[in-house]
């Protein structure tokens, strides 16, 4: 505090104020700058200490007799230098809430340690979100037909593919807004099938359709003519016409209409299965009840680590 | 192209022709398809179809087939029976059971004795013969004034 001296002569205190610093533009600039570069250090250091891989446990992981095959296959992961979170799932975590939380905290790759099961439930949050997804196969080879697809091997064969991180953009479906692997199966009901807006598919006889992604195999015994692409953008629509009653298969059984196509395949980027009624559809091995199933394809959807031996 | 054996194919065998060309798209015998159907590769119908096919690729009208449509293809075979003008850039086969009701624009035409052809068929690349036809004419003009004279 400062006395000065005012007209009618009183010492009065006077507040002083503090000098204004007058800084140029160009002053300014570069502490916006150095602030700035201060704030990307500290961002990047935050990134470093994030681990780039996530790894998510399904639930019957935890069981005992999985317990030596989990320590390997850490162990490996570690010796890889691959290492990072472990999620546990329970049935007070949601797999879909863990994945979306990993993508906020920019993990670039999660890896699904489970069976096909846990993977298809995964597809859901892992598509569009350009997070890299692996996968670790847990169980026997009937569980895990994905696994086979992928070139993924058992064990610590699947660490080393892992680290190898061949990556392979792979197209996902989407079925009313959500995503999709592998195909859908509607068995015969009293539906339609409108396609890329331009046709529409009935049926003379009931027939069952399965609309497929990744994997398209006709189980009718009839040969499927054509080949499943995993990244060319379309879906295959594929239609078995039945026989119609019990005669048509008599006829059928005794007088093979050699020559007669039964299967219809069809290539489209959307399908809409529109359905006089509810009907029951299988999404990836899920079952569904729905009188309408708008799909499309979003061509390279998913970003996966495959292995050499894959089949796609 | 439309092989017919009795293969059934599993996984890896369909898989490993992916990349190959462009695929077959079959319309088979139980299946009606209302609309504009475009496709790129090589079509075969067992079924029924109304409104348009188009095709980049070959075209296969099986026997028991149903078209109401316009066709578009390079090469068509027709065995079947197709109610709409039909135009192949290429070739053009029936069968003798096929069965064509309406107009037809080809460059190549083969048809195998018993098909049935109503419509007014037209060559590609092929000049329509004006003078010859006015020669003709001319001496059928003469003939008649000869003829009355």
């Amino acid at each position: 505090m400062q006395k000065t001296k005012n007209d009618g002569g009183e010492n009065l205190p006077q507040k002083v104020r503090p000098k204004a610093v007058r800084i140029t533009l160009e002053e300014a600039r570069g502490a916006t700058s150095a602030r700035r570069k201060e704030g990307a250090q500290k961002t990047a250091a935050r990134r470093v200490s994030e681990p780039a891989y996530s790894y998510i446990y399904d639930t019957f992981i935890q069981e005992m007799k999985y317990l030596k095959l989990l320590r390997e296959l850490e162990n490996r992961l570690v010796d890889l230098g691959i290492g990072g979170r472990v999620h546990r799932l329970s049935c007070f975590k949601n797999l879909q809430e863990i994945i979306k939380d990993d993508v906020v905290r920019e993990v670039k790759t999660v890896v699904i340690v489970g069976n096909d099961e846990s993977f298809i439930r995964a597809i859901d949050a892992l598509g569009e979100t350009g997070v890299v997804a692996g996968f670790i196969p847990i169980g026997g080879e009937k569980e895990n037909q994905l696994a086979k697809i992928f070139g993924i091997g058992f064990g610590a064969v699947a660490c080393d593919v892992l680290s190898a991180r061949l990556l392979r953009k792979i197209d996902l479906g989407v079925v009313n807004g959500h995503h999709f692997l592998t195909n859908i199966d509607i068995p015969a009901a009293n539906f339609f099938l409108e396609c890329d807006g331009r046709y529409n598919l009935s049926f003379l006889k009931s027939a069952d359709v399965r609309i497929c992604n990744l994997t398209g195999q006709a189980e009718s015994g009839e040969r499927a003519i054509r080949v499943l692409n995993h990244s060319d953008g379309f879906l295959e629509t594929i239609v078995y016409s039945k026989s119609r009653g019990f005669l048509d298969g008599v006829k059928e059984i005794f007088k093979k209409e050699e020559g007669v196509e039964k299967l219809s395949i069809f290539y489209n980027k959307k399908v809409n299965v529109v359905g006089s009624a509810p009907f029951v559809a299988w999404i990836d091995g899920r079952k569904v009840f729905n009188k309408k199933l708008e799909i499309s394809i979003l061509p390279g959807g998913l970003k996966m680590i495959v292995g050499r031996s894959r089949t796609i | 192209m439309f092989k017919k054996d009795d293969q059934s194919y599993n996984l890896s065998e369909v898989e490993a022709d992916a990349g190959g060309e462009e695929a077959q798209t079959v319309i088979a015998a139980g299946v009606r398809v209302d609309g504009n159907f475009n496709s790129r590769g090589d079509v075969l119908i067992e079924g029924v179809v109304k409104g348009s096919v188009k095709t980049d690729k070959n075209l296969k009208i099986g026997e028991k087939a149903k078209i109401y449509a316009a066709v578009s293809a390079i090469n068509v075979f027709v065995a079947g029976e197709a109610q709409g003008n039909i135009k192949a850039t290429g070739r053009l086969e029936l069968s003798s059971t096929a069965r064509i009701f309406g107009d037809v624009e080809v460059k190549t035409l083969v048809v195998e004795a018993g098909a049935v052809l109503n419509g007014k068929c037209t060559m590609i690349g092929v000049e329509s013969p004006r003078a010859d036809a006015d020669e003709l004419k001319d001496i059928g003009k003469i003939k008649n004034a000869k003829d009355k004279e």
